[in-house]
This record gives structure tokens, sequence and C-alpha cells, in this order.
């Protein structure tokens, strides 16, 4: 393993094969760092941007591991033979936008290759990083998380006015291949918010939206991390399709999805 | 799957004894009330082929057929019948584990059988045979027509009579003339004998059947097919060799597929029997439709179709020195060894080439001043592969097959030349070795590259007391790289361990002249693991190695796929290399059609042949607790699919661990 230097990346994690981060067969990368706390978050060893140790059992392990760019490089190709049909490289984390400008070689290299490249986030990043992603990313999953401007502020640490106008900016350059929606009683589910989210999207009928319910599977993560999880429960399926029923009343294009 | 090597070993007395308890264990594992009963009958028949004179070939067929009972079930559309205590021994291996060339026996008439077979060019004495087991055949056949008549089936009965002087009018009298033949082949101890290419066979009957019909008769006859699954059986439960070879690309560079590909594909998904099983010849050219159906099917969980890769295997069969038209035409033996029907006599699961069987006394005598780097340790253990594949092809090169004049036959070659295909009358005379543990064997060498000469965590001298101590040995199965990833080292050392066993063989020939092939696919991961020490991958003594090409640590399916496609396959390494992958329903289910993308890049990729378990581990785990819940919970083991409650415990343990691998929970 190679050690930081300032040729050097840290990266969270690198899955090959990803079925759901996009069109077609993707590799999806993992960036540490995010701008944003969301509680029920199911990476957390990606928040920081630095190397996360922890212990099972009498083993020890590390989430994170620095490459240099070539290293990166060779690893997102591999998989160029089952990129076809749409599939190619997704950058997620973290917030995959936050460090995005510092890989800029390697996502314009790829670019070259012709290589589809998208990235899952929340836009809760500064013009700048928004501005590079939109300028090379072939298009973006962008969550919608709490559009309360008190509950974003207080449980996710964002600013809302930020998350809106990179969302215009996104929906502008028609790069938002579609919204998705954590569900987590009480942060996103609840009254207040589920109207304002029905309201946001009726300016962006054309997008269509996944809704999920958020799971407690990274608790397991948490432990070993020796952090604690927070207390919510997993939303009943019942309340799901409610809000799935509402969104279809409202002509707005959903699909469930497990996450 | 029959090992020629510990046949050949066997006395007459005691093959006998190996039979009846072989079969005797079988059926106790689902009958234990007939047990005595089945032991008995054993007997019976081993006294019945013991009195009968052997001198003239072919007077034991005769006499099978002579006394082979019949029995019809009312409303069966197709006659099928096995006699299972009616059954041929012999004190000579068998010729087996090929398919047929059902060709002629599926469109003419007996008497264009023995046209062929008994015409003026042929020698006397096998013109005398061949006379001797048709005139018994028809003499069977007649015998049926009447029972069935007696029965008041008569359509049954004309279809059988039909056969003795009509060529067959449809794709009933097809399928019939082949289930009577494929009795013949079970009777006469001719195990584990495939279909072959039954879509291709029957084209010519599809004009004029809708599908609706083609689907019902194909299912009545996959139906047959499964019946007296445990005398089919082998070794496992399930081993019957009952293979049928969907699609191919011919010669012209299109793709061949039909109806008949389809529905066969259907029937299998539906039905949801471990027998028949399928097997799809693939091609980047053949149909993304016929792609997805077969994903359709591999998603039922009953482990077919196998897939295998025309665009690979035939330039590599070509290479070995097949003629060009016959390798459009190949099948495989009863899981993944390709030849070609009706041309080849090719056995090819004759031993077991075991990569990590040098390694106990290999790591004996390690000293480091002998080895300064790993090359030199490397090409050390290659030629230790060497050695023993070249006494594994010598020690088969030997065996001496019983005389076959049912399967001489249907091999033009043997008639021409009037010589038995015992005695290597068929065009192809080639033989096959298997080959376990490459990815224990390249893990193990990795892990002391890595150890031993990178970091220097320990000297070779060291390497065997590391070993003996829990926390670093728990630690050896996680270093990477390993075998199944798509690095260059894990790629070139699985290549070099390969390529010397693929040297071991190349300059062995067998008896007729023929050369031998190796693929790194095998049934023997749980027995011969069990012969096998501790190696330093992380592996228990005794515990199964490796299951074919197979992801140990969670490798993506693009980077195993990416890897197998990495190996050189050329100079014999064909003999059937599978790609073994295990997967969660809902996982396929849910991405259907990335999936089958997939399988379409992976195919343009290079995979040689590919299988999957399409089946969760908390289904696995709650079948071993509660096996009465889950009787038709079907799995794919070695190459073929089974019932999971008949298989032994190794079995199921293995691949409940590999499922927990495969969803992250171990």
């Amino acid at each position: 393993m190679i050690e930081e230097t300032s040729d050097s990346y840290l990266i969270g994690n690198i899955q090959r094969f990803c079925l759901q981060d996009g069109p077609g067969i993707r590799t999806t990368v993992f960036l540490k760092g995010c701008g944003i706390r969301c509680p029920w978050c199911a990476n957390p060893e990606n928040l920081d941007n630095k190397i996360v140790h922890y212990q099972t059992g009498s083993k020890p392990g590390a989430y994170g591991k620095y490459y240099t760019i070539d290293q990166l490089r060779e690893v997102l190709l591999h998989d160029i033979p089952f990129y076809s049909s749409g599939g190619g490289i997704t950058w997620s984390g973290g917030e995959a936008l936050l460090t995005l400008p510092k890989l800029g070689r390697l996502v314009l290299d790829l670019k070259e290759y012709g290589i589809n490249q998208g990235a899952e986030t929340s836009v809760f990043v500064s013009d700048e990083q928004l501005e590079f992603a939109a300028e090379n990313l072939d298009w973006f999953i962008v969550d919608i998380k709490i559009l309360q401007p008190e509950g974003c502020l207080k449980f996710l640490k964002g600013d809302i006015k930020q998350y809106i106008r990179n969302v215009e900016k996104l929906a502008d350059k028609k790069k938002i291949l579609c919204f998705r929606i954590p569900l987590v009683e009480p942060y996103t589910y609840n009254d207040e918010n589920l109207t304002l989210i029905i309201g946001f999207l009726k300016k962006y009928q054309q997008i269509p939206v996944e809704i999920f319910k958020v799971h407690r599977l990274a608790e397991k993560k948490y432990n070993i991390l020796g952090r604690r999880m927070d207390s919510y429960t997993e939303l009943s399926d019942e309340r799901l399709e409610q809000f799935y029923e509402r969104l279809k009343k409202n002509n707005i294009d959903v699909e469930i999805i497990q996450m | 799957m029959h090992n020629g090597k510990k046949i050949k070993t066997l006395s007459k007395a005691g093959r006998h004894l190996h039979m009846a308890k072989n079969r005797a264990w079988k059926k106790n594992k689902i009958v234990k009330q007939k047990n005595h009963q089945y032991y008995a009958d054993i007997l019976k028949n081993i006294l019945f082929t013991k009195l009968i004179d052997d001198k003239q070939p072919g007077q034991q067929i005769v006499h099978m057929l002579k006394k082979t009972k019949m029995h019809y079930e009312r409303g069966n559309r197709f006659y099928y019948y096995i006699d299972e205590n009616v059954s041929l021994w012999s004190d000579k291996p068998v010729i087996h584990n090929l398919p047929l060339d059902y060709t002629l026996i599926a469109h003419a008439s007996l008497k264009e059988i023995k046209r062929v077979a008994c015409g003026k060019k042929i020698s006397k004495e096998m013109r005398i045979t061949n006379e001797n087991i048709l005139s018994a055949v028809e003499e069977y056949l007649l015998r049926c027509v009447k029972y069935l008549k007696n029965l008041g089936t008569l359509d049954a009965a004309e279809r059988v009579s039909r056969i003795i002087t009509e060529k067959s009018r449809n794709m009933e009298d097809a399928l019939q003339r082949i289930l009577i033949w494929n009795q013949f082949l079970h009777q006469s101890g001719h195990t584990l004998m495939g279909l072959g290419r039954l879509d291709k066979i029957l084209d010519r009957y599809c004009e004029g059947l809708s599908n609706k019909e083609t689907e019902d008769i194909l299912t009545d006859f996959c139906i047959c097919l499964h019946r007296h699954y445990i005398f089919k059986s082998q070794a496992l439960l399930g081993d019957t060799g009952q293979l049928i070879v969907l699609g191919g690309l011919e010669e012209d560079g299109s793709y061949f597929c039909n109806n008949i590909t389809g529905a066969l594909l259907d029937i299998i998904s539906r039905l949801n029997l471990p027998d028949p099983k399928l097997l799809l010849r693939v091609s980047a050219s053949m149909p993304r439709k016929l792609a997805a159906k077969a994903c359709s099917c591999i998603v039922k969980g009953n482990g077919s179709p196998l897939l295998s890769n025309d665009d690979l295997i035939i330039p590599l069969m070509q290479e070995f020195g097949y003629e060009k038209e016959d390798t459009y035409g190949y099948c495989t033996s009863a899981c993944w060894e390709p030849l070609i029907p009706g041309k080849t006599m090719d056995q090819n699961n004759l031993d077991n080439v075991i990569f990590a069987g040098p390694m106990a006394d290999f790591l004996n005598v390690l000293e480091q001043s002998k080895y300064q780097n790993f090359e030199s340790l490397l090409n050390d253990y290659c030629k230790e592969i060497e050695k023993q594949a070249k006494r594994c092809a010598e020690s088969a090169s030997a065996i001496k097959w019983k005389e076959d004049p049912l399967l001489t036959m249907f091999y033009p070659d043997c008639l021409m030349y009037g010589r038995d295909i015992s005695e290597g009358g068929a065009r192809y005379n080639n033989y096959g070795l298997l080959s376990v543990g490459l990815s224990n064997t390249a893990d193990a060498l990795l892990n002391i590259k890595k150890a031993v000469y990178e970091e220097k965590k320990f000297t070779l001298q060291e390497l065997k007391d590391v070993m003996k101590q829990e926390e670093i040995f728990k630690k050896l199965s996680s270093v990477s790289p390993h075998f199944g990833d798509d690095s260059d080292i894990a790629v070139q050392v699985s290549q070099r361990l390969f390529d010397a066993a693929k040297a071991g063989i190349a300059d062995v020939r067998n008896s007729f002249g023929g050369r031998f092939k190796i693929g790194l696919s095998s049934p023997g991961y749980v027995d011969c693991g069990k012969k096998i020490p501790e190696t330093p991958d992380g592996r228990r003594a005794g515990e199964p190695l490796g299951v074919h090409i197979s992801s140990m640590h969670g490798q993506a399916y693009t980077e195993l796929v990416s890897f197998a496609a990495s190996l050189d396959y050329s100079r014999g390494g064909f003999n059937g290399n599978v790609v073994d992958i295990m997967a969660a329903p809902s996982f396929i289910e849910n991405n259907f059609e990335k999936f089958v993308d997939f399988l379409q890049f992976g195919i343009k990729r290079g995979f040689f042949q590919m299988q999957m378990n399409v089946v969760s581990s908390s289904i696995l785990l709650e079948a071993q607790k509660h096996p009465e819940k889950f009787t038709g919970l079907i799995v794919r083991v070695w190459g073929f699919s089974a019932y999971f409650n008949d298989l032994p415990e190794e079995y199921k343990n293995l691949l409940i661990r590999r499922a927990l691998q495969n969803e992250g929970k171990v």
C-alpha cells in the first residue's frame, strides 16, 4: 500500500460490477469527505478525509487506501469491456463533488477514453466544485433530503439555499438523471418536508424520482468504528407506499428502489 | 463421473461390489426401506450376466434386450422404461461420458441403420455382430409394439412400430427413437451419456408445429428423461450426464438457434427438475433475446444452462488438431469437456492433476539458500506439477477399454475401417485430464512471494512454523492479490502453474496415438481436498480445494470473468474451464437487463465457460436445518444440477460457505 504523498489520493473504496449506481454496469468509487452530516448516514467511514482504522475481534482493518492517479486509472479501466450499454464510472462518497476537482486529471482522462461518468451527490458544495463536476460528468443522481431550512441546518449542517441553487444549475444543464429520496422518520419523512418535496419536484416534473426507505444495515459498521448510530426506526412499507401514491397523484415519475 | 484409473484397478469381483455398493448407497439415501430388495436385485443381476457367453461381441447386449421387461404407464406420450434389473457389467472400463450422435437414430428407421451398419463395405465380423444386435433391437421393438397394443395404447404402439421400417415423420417419432436408444445405453452400462445438440438434430421437425405443440412434446420428453434418476446417477445423486446441448456458432459465422432452443430453456425453467441439464453454446453473435432467455432460466436456480463460449472453444479445438468442420458440431461430455459426437471416443475425466499436491513435500525442503528469489521457487514448483501431470497421463494411457459394438455402430470411422471404438476406431481418440486446487496453490505461492521475498516477514524455513500459529495462518487467506484478481501477477502465477500441467501432458500419447488435454474444472475439490495437508493460503488440512474458477475473496463478477479471460487455454488447455458463480436470486431479478449485459459482455471478454448457483445463503441454511421443507431445492455441483437434500453434508457446507462469502457475510 502506498502512503500519503503529494501524488497520492485517499479513496474510501472501489466497487466493480455495481448495477444500481446509474446506467449499465459500473465501477463505483467512494471518495472521502462530506460537507453534511446525515444522522442516518450509511457510509460513516467516508465522512472525513482520513483513513479510519477499526478492529473486528483480533483482526485490524482500515477504511481507505491511497492511490496514485495512474493506479486509479488502471483499476477503473479494468472493466471497460463491461461499460458498453451506458455503463462507466460512478463517483460516490462521502460527497463526491467535494473531492472530484482534486482528481481532475483522472476525470479528464476518463472523459478522453469516452467513459460515461456520473456522481451520486447531495450538492452541498461550492460553486467551483459544482462547476467542475457539471462541466465534466455526464449525469448526476441528486439526493433530496431535508428541504426545511431549519431542519436542513440543524440535522444536516447544510445550507438549503446552496442546495436549491446547485440543483437549479444542474437542471438547467439537463444533467440530472434522477432524484433519490432517502425516507427516514422523523428527518425526511414528516408532513411538512414531504409537502415541500412535492412542491419542489413539481418544478422538475420531467426528472424521474427514486424513493427508498433507509435501513439499519450500517449499524454493524458503526459498532466496529466505535460510534453510535442514530436510533431511528425503519419506515414501514405502508408509509413508504403512502408517499409513493402521493407522488403518483402529483404526476411525478416515481419508483421504489431497494438500497 | 467415473475415474478411469480407478476403474482399471478394480478386480472383476471388486467391480461387482463397487457397483452394488454405489447403487445401493444411492438408493439407500432415498428409499431406505427398499434396501434389502435392492441388494437382492443387484445380486440377481450379477448372476444373470455371469452366465452369458461373452466371446461373441454383442451377445450380452442381445441377451439384455431379450430379457428386458416392458413397463408403460397410461397417459404417457412416449414409451420409456429402463429395466434396472437387467443391466450389463464389465470387467473392463466401458467407454462412457460422451454424447452419442443421435442424428441417424432420430431420423432413420432401424432398416436404414441396418443398411449403414451392416452394408457390404463393413468387415464380415463387424457386420455379423451388428446384424445380431440390430435383429435383437428389432425383436425388442416388436415385443414392445405387442405389449403396447395389448394395453390398448395404439398411438404409442404405432410410433414404436414405425421405428422398424419408416423414417421419422415428426418430432414425436424422433424423440421416441432417441429415448429407446437412450434406454439401451443406460442398461448396457454406458453411463453419463449426453443427448447432444437436440435443437440442431430436431430442427427439421419444427415446421408445422406451433410453439405450444413443440413445448408440450418436449416437456413430455424431459419428464421421461428424469425417470430412473437414481439408477442413472453416478458418484453423486444427480450426476446422470443427461446433458442437452443447445445453440451454437456455425461455420459461416452465423449463430444457430430455433424454437426448440428457446422451448427447452423455458421448459427447464418451468419444470424445475435437475434432469435433463442444459448447456447453451454461446457466442458474441447470439441474439440478445436468447441470452435473456438463458438468464431467465439461470435465475430459477436449477443450475441450467451452463454457458460454453464458442468464440473461444472452437478455435482452441482447431488449434489442437480437430478438423475445422468437426469443431462447429462440438458438444460436451456429461459436464464441460468439449468433444465431437460420432467422431471422438475422447475419454475426458481420466485423472486429476492436483496443483496443491506437491505443496507439503515442497514446504519440507524449502531452503532460503536454494531459492534466492521467488522465480526460482516458482520454477521448481512448476517442475513438480509437470511431473505429476505426466504421471497422470502416462497412467491413463494404459487403460484397456471394454469392446463396444453398440457404440461402434454409430461411429462412421469405426465402420469404415472395421475397428471397434475401444480399439481406437473413432476419428479422434484423445484423452482428457481434470485439475483441481489451482486457486489454493496460486494463492499460497503469491503469499510466499509477498511475505518471504517482498516484505521479508519470515524466511522459507520459518514458513512451516509460522503456519502453526493460528492468527498468522488465518491472515494468510486475506493477503492479496489472489487467484481470481485480474492483476498481472495473479494471472501470471496461475498461468505458469497451468502451463506446467500442459507441458507435462504435451508429449504423452495414449495407446491409440491420441493426445491429452487438461482443464481447470474438476469434481474433485472435496475428495482431493481431504488428502491435502494445510496449504499456505489459509486452507486447513482436509478442507475442500477451490471450486473450478471461482471467487474465494469476494471478487466482483466482472473481475473474475476478466481473470478467466486472461488465462491462455491453448496447447490442450481446453478440457473444461468453468467460471463458477454464486448469486442471490434477488440480485439478478432486480437487475435483469444488466445481468444480460454482463453475460453478453463476458462472452466478448472471453470467458471459456460459466455456470451459476442462484440461491441465497438464508435458503441454503434453512434447507440444511429443515430438509423436509425444501424437497425441490436444486443446486449446481461439479458440472451438474442436483437436489440440495441429496448432497453429502460436506457439499452442503461448502455451498453455504460460498453463498455467505458472495453475500459478504463472512
